[in-house]
């Protein structure tokens, strides 16, 4: 009986677990912020928000996975991310700013943004290491 | 033995380890697009109530390939707060050796920006006006092949007007946006040359300002959510000359304002986008002349302002392909001698020319669009002969048109 019930908490946990995924944002150790907002990420995704409070121009890093960490962060902070890659390309071609750094894995993404001062990106919690800040956890629910 | 060859490996590898997609910030940023299109117009239609005063200016079927626009970009971060701009541009198959098209440098400036609220640009740069003159010519940007009329840089070649409605450059611009929590207030001021600027090279060096006069110009805008909204204002002083064989028409220095309106919404998977812009210049200050001499005993009846309207409504039909459907406008007064006897007499000739499109994008991927776009261009012109026979012009001509357009 005691095994049956070890079994079903466990299976719970499991299951409990699948349903909710995580997603850090992330920042550079120095960035002059511990914490941030969904309004803030929105802004700084979108091109309005380009430096932190120090002055330090922020560097946008994006995760172009197929793990669905991408799809999921752009939902988070409603907005269409084809929508974003337009507003990047009118930045970039009216020469107001750079666009996104883009990256295929959380890995590279991660330990760029331990060497970038000012860099901020998004990957999976389990992926992260004790390089970078964490400035927002973001609890998504997995299908 | 071993491990020398593992250390060996671990160095070459976090030597050469490089992340996809990305430039270090510092680098110098070489990017561009062009768009290449087929045009077919079909035969241009002429019609007037003088046929016998009137030439008629009917015009056969044509078509056409081109390079309507290939433009180059340099960008460089010179540090956090600095950054150069380079954009040359090359427009309708540019070729020097056969006097095709045109070459210009379309911006040269630095930008210091300490702040999202504060950033100030010195060098040649396209002002922000309205929503459409910053990104008039990025043709990655915009669904159209043929951009409103006012935007569509290939025309002014025949219609002298359309620089009057919109500001092409500016020298200095300071800009920046303001937060309060979900609005964001955009605000842009800039100066730059009069429209007086030596082409000949005779009274100056060519590309200089003739006069001692500036361009001075601003928008105010807001942004909530996925509404944009502006107004947009410019002044200058403009010299102009019109020759009418036996009489002349200057104007010396004439003040000329522009007002500007700009809205846009996404709604879903809807867009609308619309401008409006009125043109203003103050006919008091032409003179008439005969044979170089100014003439005194004139009657003045017209007015010399225009006014410009466009709106798009949208469809993003799939992620990849939009459709859409838009019409513009534009009016535009300018003088014209009426009647000589027992004065000089100046009417108004009343240019319209309104153009309705429809048209579709398709994305392809993030770097090529293709493009279809159908419209008509309806053309018309009012005026009066001695005082009071009006005569009417009207012509109207429809293109049908196939683009790409690709950024690298």
């Amino acid at each position: 009986m005691k095994y049956t019930i070890i079994f079903f908490i466990l299976l719970t946990a499991l299951g409990l677990n699948r349903l909710q995924a995580q997603i850090a944002v992330i920042a550079h150790q120095d960035v002059a912020s511990d914490s941030i907002t969904s309004a803030q990420l929105r802004d700084i995704y979108t091109g309005d928000m380009t430096f932190w409070p120090d002055g330090t121009p922020i560097i946008v890093c994006d995760l172009n996975d197929e793990q669905g960490v991408h799809d999921k962060f752009y939902d988070f902070i409603a907005v269409n991310s084809s929508r974003v890659k337009s507003v990047w390309m009118k930045r970039m071609l009216s020469g107001k700013s750079d666009p996104p750094l883009i990256f295929k894995t959380g890995d590279d993404l991660l330990q760029r943004i331990a060497e970038l001062q000012g860099a901020i990106g998004f990957v999976d919690e389990k992926n992260i290491a004790g390089r970078v800040k964490v400035l927002m956890i973001i609890k998504t629910a997995t299908e | 033995m071993r491990n020398r060859f593992h250390l060996c490996l671990i160095i070459i590898t976090v030597t050469c380890t490089t992340v996809l997609g990305q430039t270090k910030p510092d680098d110098l940023n070489i990017f561009g697009y062009f768009q290449v299109s087929f045009m077919q117009f079909s035969e241009q239609d002429f019609k007037t109530n003088f046929p016998e005063v009137i030439e008629s200016e009917w015009l056969p079927p044509q078509n056409t390939f081109s390079i309507q626009h290939l433009n180059l970009f340099l960008s460089k971060n010179i540090s956090d707060h600095w950054r150069a701009f380079i954009n040359f541009e090359f427009t309708n198959s540019f070729s020097s050796y056969k006097n095709w098209g045109a070459f210009n440098l379309e911006e040269v400036w630095i930008r210091y920006k300490p702040s999202d609220e504060f950033g100030t640009q010195a060098g040649l740069l396209i002002p922000t006006f309205n929503n459409l003159n910053e990104i008039k010519n990025r043709t990655p940007l915009l669904p159209y092949i043929f951009r409103p009329f006012v935007y569509e840089t290939s025309l002014k070649d025949f219609f002298f007007f359309i620089e009057d409605f919109v500001p092409s450059r500016a020298w200095l611009q300071v800009s920046g946006t303001f937060k309060h929590r979900d609005i964001k207030f955009d605000y842009a001021f800039y100066t730059g040359n009069s429209p007086n600027i030596s082409e000949s090279g005779v009274y100056a060096p060519s590309g200089y300002d003739t006069t001692n006069t500036f361009l001075f110009g601003g928008r105010f805008g807001l942004r909530w959510l996925d509404l944009k909204a502006g107004i947009s204002l410019t002044s200058d002083k403009k010299n102009s000359f019109m020759d009418y064989n036996t009489y002349d028409f200057k104007f010396n220095r004439m003040p000329r304002h522009r007002l500007g309106v700009d809205f846009s919404l996404q709604v879903g998977t809807v867009y609308i986008e619309s401008e409006f812009i009125q043109l203003m210049q103050d006919e008091d200050y032409l003179t008439v002349l005969r044979d170089g001499e100014p003439v005194n005993d004139v009657t003045r009846e017209f007015s010399f302002d225009g006014k410009f309207y466009y709106g798009m409504l949208l469809l993003n039909a799939t992620k990849e392909l939009d459709l859409y459907i838009s019409y513009s406008a534009a009016e535009i007064y300018f003088p014209w001698v009426a009647a000589v006897n027992p004065t000089v007499t100046i009417y108004d000739t009343r240019g319209k020319l309104s153009i309705p499109t429809v048209g579709a994008a398709w994305h392809i991927n993030d770097s090529v669009i293709l493009k279809a776009q159908y419209l008509k261009m309806d053309i018309e012109e009012h005026t009066r002969l001695y005082s009071a026979v009006p005569v009417e012009v009207e012509q109207d001509r429809s293109i049908l048109m196939l683009a790409g357009s690709v950024f690298f």
